[in-house]
């Protein structure tokens, strides 16, 4: 008895959630379309030492490993930061990455994590990464109740000779010198 | 054996039929629903004209993203991270396990047997795979054993994710590590910031109390403290259907505490757990296993392309095995005591070159076992010193070899070398070939060496996989992988010490979607066969799993489903056991009411009826598992 009307319940259930239900606010943006913006506010909130600036017309922002933005990345392409153009590359060669302004590291095992940041040594780029186990990046990123904030590790940015704006510390979520 | 033949065989051709509609109607299911979703909008917004503070304050809808591997090993590794423990409800290592692709539990209402890629024996005590908690190797050194289910360390709420990596891991892990590699990360206490309360209640009158503190401090230190108990009066099952005999089993009790700490470099990190259990099939004996470990880590850059690292360790367990009889003699205890060092320099100097050199001591100082009504006594040591080094170099932009090896010295001249050496090949954006190799040993366990009028051996692996990992666009990706493994000298429990050859072929498609719904679908074959051409038992030649995640009102309320289907395996007695199909439903609703939590589970929603494959030693060929169950947790945040 029981197992009879159990079942159609339970498929029905199933097959009439993912109609309705969705209650999500209407302003709420996608996780990947919101990094992006961070990443091209971080960049109009930090100062590049003379020498990396220079280096060019364009402002460099990087992407190391997986890209899981698509076309919210591609849409900061040509966007002015502080005079310089902004030219999204995607890289995968850690060697390249003393070619960025910023990059950003994606999902990225511990060894390819480790020739990246062993490639840059104190070189001024900022580095971005989702607040994850083992990763070791100036920016971190965490969704935390349904907001995206960020960890600076300032002791970082400081020996990479980066000048992080006073605003951009106090948006922080933390910011910590280890 | 007739009336063995009976027992199993009625069930079977029910289940059959039951098991293919089920399978059907939940497969339509999930492509509906993923249907309904690949629908969803994909517009991109320009919020880079917000002000940055607006944006902070902005919902963000979250990508449930593939999980991608930490360790780098190049074998077919299956990832679960603490949203899916959460979105389908799993309450133990052992949940957590039986749902990764090719592994399947098999349970005696004591411990809880992990089965994969070439191994499968019930009363192995897990003793060919290692389990890694935060780098620890959390095996007892008396037994070998791993712990899955409430006699193990961890809450589940405590675990960041768990990394299945399969195929020998001795070049990385020395001897434990043979047929596989559990790698388990814990939470840091800024993942609670604040206190987390929790109450469990269960079917068989179970009932579990948690409370977690964790914080983070503005100088970069973090604390984490946890303290839990469980208690379940178990239920009767049917151990021997003819006789009709019925027994209690898993009437089982634990504490648990788990300390982490770090500051800077170190990272100190504590556990203790203690759960006795009712022995099901002598119902006064109640088996004990304690385990403790404290494990101390330091690491540190000395220069921007050199970084050391350094861990000292030491754990302890105790079996106490109380038979309950009128004799107070009659009580066995088994005794494990180890300590540990291993440091290792990670180099970045030579260009395209990760080297990392390093050495282990490991002092297993007690290995001791005592049977007071015998009497017998066997006590003995052993001490290892361990020397690896690993290079992972860059060929190409796109092509990479990794190379390593690892020497095992111990003191009762059983030393082992074993390499490994995988190639990984990026032919073009999105597709990942990775061609492994490699040899691992294992050390026969304190238990084995106690037996000593039985063959003493080493046991060796060699395995060979390809992997093809392929990204079918940013949010799906297919996994392949093809492997053959060949173990020599294998020890079973029983007379036949020889050879396993296993081949195998394994599956796995998962996607996400923008909105928060997740898929991971699997398969794996396998086929092995022992030197006398037959087939080991409980070794299914098919596993199939389904999950599917999805929010109902944004994370406010959560559906998590699963399926797991089990392939007919041998029992011990040369009988088939039918296959079986658990489907597993999980409602979780999070900050509905601020800082509240629920999760409410149906296990085994359709009742399938399902059994364990059993070791000889439990005088049945298969004990019933449990039918239709809930499991109810309520937490509490106070931050």
């Amino acid at each position: 008895m029981m197992r009879r009307t159990f079942i159609p319940l339970l498929l029905s259930l199933l097959v009439a959630l993912p109609m309705g239900l969705r209650a999500q606010t209407p302003e709420a943006v996608p996780e990947n379309t919101m990094k992006a913006a961070y990443l091209y506010n971080f960049a109009l909130l930090t100062t590049w030492p003379e020498s990396a600036s220079a280096s060019g017309p364009d402002f460099n922002l990087c992407i190391y490993g997986q890209d899981e933005f698509g076309p919210a990345l591609d849409k900061l392409n040509g966007k002015d930061v502080n005079g310089q153009k902004v030219r999204v590359l995607r890289l995968d060669r850690p060697e390249d990455a003393l070619r960025c302004q910023l990059i950003f590291i994606s999902d990225a095992s511990a060894s390819s994590l480790a020739r990246l940041t062993g490639a840059l040594g104190h070189s001024p780029v900022l580095t971005v990464a989702d607040d994850k186990p083992g990763q070791s990046a100036m920016i971190s990123l965490t969704p935390q109740n349904q907001r995206l904030t960020f960890t600076i590790n300032a002791s970082a940015t400081k020996s990479a000779k980066l000048q992080l704006s006073s605003k951009l510390m106090r948006l922080a979520a933390l910011v910590v010198n280890p | 054996m007739g009336g063995i033949n009976t027992y199993i065989a009625k069930p079977a051709v029910r289940l059959r039929r039951n098991n293919f509609r089920l399978l059907a109607v939940s497969l339509a299911c999930g492509v509906y629903m993923a249907a309904a979703q690949a629908k969803g909008s994909t517009e991109v917004l320009d919020v880079t004209q917000r002000p940055f503070e607006e944006l902070l304050n902005t919902e963000i809808i979250t990508a449930a993203k593939l999980a991608h591997q930490i360790s780098g090993a190049a074998s077919a590794v299956s990832i679960v991270t603490a949203q899916d423990i959460r979105a389908y409800g799993y309450r133990t290592l052992d949940d957590i396990l039986s749902s990764m692709r090719g592994l399947h539990m098999a349970h005696d209402y004591e411990y809880a047997y992990l089965g994969g890629r070439g191994y499968s024996n019930p009363k192995d005590y897990a003793g060919r795979i290692t389990l890694l908690i935060d780098g620890y190797s959390a095996a007892d050194s008396f037994f070998g054993q791993s712990f899955f289910g409430q006699d193990g360390f961890l809450d589940v709420e405590l675990i960041e994710r768990v990394e299945y990596i399969p195929g020998g891991g001795s070049s990385d892990y020395g001897g434990g590590a043979f047929l596989g590699v559990i790698n388990i990360i814990t939470k840091k206490g800024s993942d609670f910031k604040g206190t987390q309360v929790a109450l469990d209640f269960a079917s068989h009158n179970t009932q579990k109390r948690r409370v977690t503190w964790g914080q983070k401090y503005d100088n970069g230190a973090e604390l984490l403290l946890s303290a839990s108990d469980y208690n379940s009066d178990g239920r009767d099952i049917l151990i021997d259907p003819v006789a009709g005999t019925q027994a209690k089993a898993g009437e089982e009790h634990n504490q648990r505490l788990f300390i982490k700490g770090s500051y800077q470099g170190w990272t100190l990190t504590s556990a203790v757990v203690q759960r006795p259990i009712h022995y099901p099939n002598s119902p006064s004996e109640i088996d004990t296993d304690t385990s403790g470990f404290t494990s101390l880590k330091y690491d540190t850059e000395l220069s921007s392309k050199l970084k050391l690292s350094a861990h000292a360790y030491a754990g302890q367990y105790l079996f106490d095995a109380n038979l309950g009889s009128d004799s107070p003699d009659a009580v066995w205890f088994s005794t494990g005591r180890w300590w540990g060092l291993d440091t290792k320099l990670v180099s970045t100097t030579v260009d395209q070159h990760t080297l990392v050199a390093g050495a282990e001591f490991r002092d297993d100082y007690r290995q001791s076992y005592i049977i007071n009504f015998a009497p017998w006594y066997v006590d003995s040591s052993r001490k290892t010193l361990s020397l690896y080094a690993y290079d992972d170099i860059t060929l190409a932009p796109n092509v990479q070899l990794n190379l390593g090896l690892r020497h095992d010295r111990r003191d009762n001249d059983t030393s082992s070398t074993n390499p490994r050496a995988a190639l990984i090949y990026t032919p073009w954006a999105g597709s990942t070939f990775k061609l492994s190799s490699g040899i691992a040993h294992r050390q026969p366990t304190a238990d084995r060496e106690s037996e000593w009028w039985k063959p003493y051996r080493i046991e060796r692996v060699h395995t060979t996989e390809l992997v093809w990992e392929q990204r079918l666009d940013q949010s799906t990706r297919l996994t392949s992988s093809i492997y053959h493994y060949d173990i020599d000298q294998i020890m079973q429990q029983g007379p036949d010490d020889g050879k396993l050859f296993t081949k195998g072929a394994e599956f796995e498609l998962e996607r996400q979607w923008s909105g928060g719904s997740q898929l991971r679908m699997s398969y794996a074959w396998q086929l092995a066969r022992d030197q006398n051409d037959q087939s080991p038992f409980n070794l299914p030649r098919h596993n199939a799993k389904f999950n599917y995640t999805t929010p109902l009102a944004g994370e406010y309320l959560r559906l998590g489903m699963e399926l797991q289907y089990l392939g007919s395996r041998l029992g011990y007695d040369g009988q088939e056991v039918p296959d079986t199909t658990v489907a597993n439903l999980t409602l979780t609703s999070k900050n509905w009411w601020p800082n509240w939590q629920l999760s409410l589970s149906l296990r085994n929603a359709f009742n399938s009826s399902n059994a364990d494959v059993q070791n000889p030693a439990n005088g049945a060929p298969t004990f019933p598992r449990d039918g239709r169950n809930l499991w109810l947790q309520i937490s509490r945040d106070f931050k």
